[in-house]
């Protein structure tokens, strides 16, 4: 099962990329880990991920496919 | 349900606001229009003039986030209605990029609704701006 990882801001400058399709490492922890290692520009990085849209505050297991987030601080407006 | 759009392509143009505007004289328990508009300003950083600004949004969580702020805002204050649109990709200085309008009976609620829904837009929806600068080159906006 793969989930799917997306850049925003500044960190596409890091990443190369908008998104990135990986196989389900199992949970949050391991997709910042597998992020970490892969991009190591996004050591130190500021921002926030979210899952599927919700914003994670503590750890999570991935159990279904799902979108991943990855968000620089916002700066609309 | 159906998530309400915010983004417009490009600039909001003013005479979309002045429609916006038209549309609400039916709606006569109005008292109190309050509306923000956000501007693209010409800053200069480290001597170079900025031309514009691209926004780029995660627009599904972008719609599920104001669709939340939306809420909060009209449990808070007794406004008849609000509205709120947004720009995405190019928008050159001088143009406008966030337009908020709330409208209620007295002028306190729409005005305070209105500056919280601002400062909510700006600090809680995934929403990024690039500064772009005359020679091509560009930095990331920050929110002061």
């Amino acid at each position: 099962m793969d989930i799917e990882i997306l850049f925003f801001g500044q960190l596409t400058d890091i990443s190369g990329c908008h998104s990135v399709k990986i196989e389900n490492p199992g949970s949050t922890e391991a997709v910042n880990e597998w992020l970490c290692k892969q991009y190591p520009g996004l050591v130190g990085a500021k921002f926030v991920m979210a899952l599927n849209n919700q914003l994670i505050v503590v750890p999570q297991k991935i159990t279904e496919p799902s979108i991943i987030a990855c968000m620089p601080p916002f700066s609309g407006g | 349900m159906q998530l309400k759009n915010i983004f417009v392509e490009g600039a909001i143009a003013p005479s979309f606001i002045a429609d916006s505007i038209t549309k609400h004289a039916t709606k006569t328990n109005i008292g109190a229009h309050n509306i923000f508009l956000g501007q693209v300003r010409a800053d200069s950083i480290n001597n170079k003039q900025v031309i514009g600004i691209e926004y780029t949004s995660n627009q599904p969580m972008a719609l599920e986030c104001m669709q939340a702020i939306r809420e909060q805002i009209f449990e808070k204050y007794n406004l008849t209605c609000m509205h709120v649109y947004h720009s995405l990709g190019k928008v050159a200085v001088g143009e406008l990029c966030l337009f908020v309008f709330t409208s209620s009976k007295h002028r306190a609620t729409a005005i305070n609704a209105c500056t919280e829904c601002v400062e909510k837009i700006k600090a809680e929806l995934p929403i990024w701006g690039k500064e772009i600068f005359e020679d091509a080159s560009y930095q990331w906006k920050e929110n002061k």
